[in-house]
């Protein structure tokens, strides 16, 4: 997937003002609500198959740093 | 004077039987007189369970109660019931735009067809004599949302409402139909991280804390034994004061 692509789909799903994320830098640490971690825990499983828990979510600060949970070999400019 | 709490005598399916509240009440019930007809997927766990009960006239018989053929041998390989234990049940938290047709599919047929067919099947063949006692574990999703818990939460709400049908269709036979709805119990099934979290959250809103098995087996006994012979057709929350507030 895209990297835009992604972070376009990351802003929707958290229903986020759009812009609010707009590049791999920007901050997630502090946005997610509890329905916020269910819903990256459930796109981490749809667009990827990948299994992410709470606990991993714990760690995730940026952008960056949850497409790296994901595999940075799921993205491409 | 005789024990209306005892289950000596009584013959009791639980399914579900090779963890969590499904063991523990097999457990439960062994230690007060029942003999146990333990059910569940996987063979070496139910052995574990078989191995912890009180006395030896005990049985397991594995099963998949999503197949229908291990459902027909579940049901040719037991007789003479005095009471079932439906433990047997899925959990996960999904966002309610996340939903997929194979979720929905996958809650239904496990927290909610299995037991319910199982019933039909076991009440069809006469193995459920009268004066029984059947038990659906629902949750207290049944009656309280929590976020993510919305298609647990329906296939729970489901067994409380068909609890009632099936009462009634049964009184005359004096079989008693019964839900038991615990809220947040320290099980395997939430003991995975997305549930640790939201057991953490949680806590503060158990008064009396988290609940354990035991405390949902006991009240199993209770329901299976003859002291609760005029309860049929209720939901029994078991939530240590969740739902007070």
């Amino acid at each position: 997937m895209k990297k835009q692509e992604f972070i376009e789909r990351l802003t929707d799903d958290l229903e986020l003002e759009a812009g609010a994320l707009n590049h791999e830098e920007s901050m997630l640490k502090g946005l997610f609500t509890s329905l916020g971690v269910l819903i990256i825990i459930a796109l981490c499983d749809e667009y990827f198959s990948k299994e992410i828990t709470a606990e991993n979510i714990k760690s995730i600060t940026t952008v960056k740093s949850l497409m790296e949970m994901i595999g940075m070999e799921n993205f491409h400019d | 004077m005789d024990n209306p709490f005892s289950l000596s005598g009584k013959a009791i399916l639980v399914t579900g039987a090779s963890s969590g509240i499904g063991r523990q009440t097999c457990i439960s019930i062994s230690k007060m007189g029942g003999r146990v007809i333990a059910t569940g997927r996987n063979e070496e766990r139910l052995n574990g369970t078989l191995s912890m009960l009180a006395g030896n006239d005990h049985k397991l018989v594995r099963a998949e109660l999503t197949d229908t053929n291990d459902m027909e041998a579940l049901s040719g390989a037991v007789q003479g019931l005095n009471g079932i234990v439906h433990c047997a049940g899925i959990g996960k938290y999904i966002p309610s735009k996340f939903y997929k047709k194979e979720d929905l599919r996958r809650f239904n047929e496990i927290n909610y067809e299995a037991p319910i067919l199982l019933t039909s099947i076991l009440l069809r063949k006469k193995k459920i004599i009268d004066n029984s006692s059947i038990i659906f574990i629902s949750s207290i999703m049944s009656e309280t949302g929590i976020t993510g818990g919305g298609l647990y939460a329906g296939t729970k709400g489901a067994l409380v409402a068909i609890t009632r049908v099936i009462a009634l269709e049964l009184a005359a036979k004096k079989i008693r139909v019964n839900c038991i709805s615990p809220a947040l119990v320290k099980t395997p099934l939430i003991d995975h991280d997305e549930f640790r979290k939201e057991m953490e959250t949680n806590l503060e809103k158990h008064p009396l804390g988290l609940g354990y098995p035991v405390d949902i087996a006991n009240c199993c006994v209770f329901m299976l034994s003859d002291a609760s012979k005029w309860i049929t057709g209720t939901n029994l929350i078991i939530d240590g004061g969740y739902s007070a507030q």
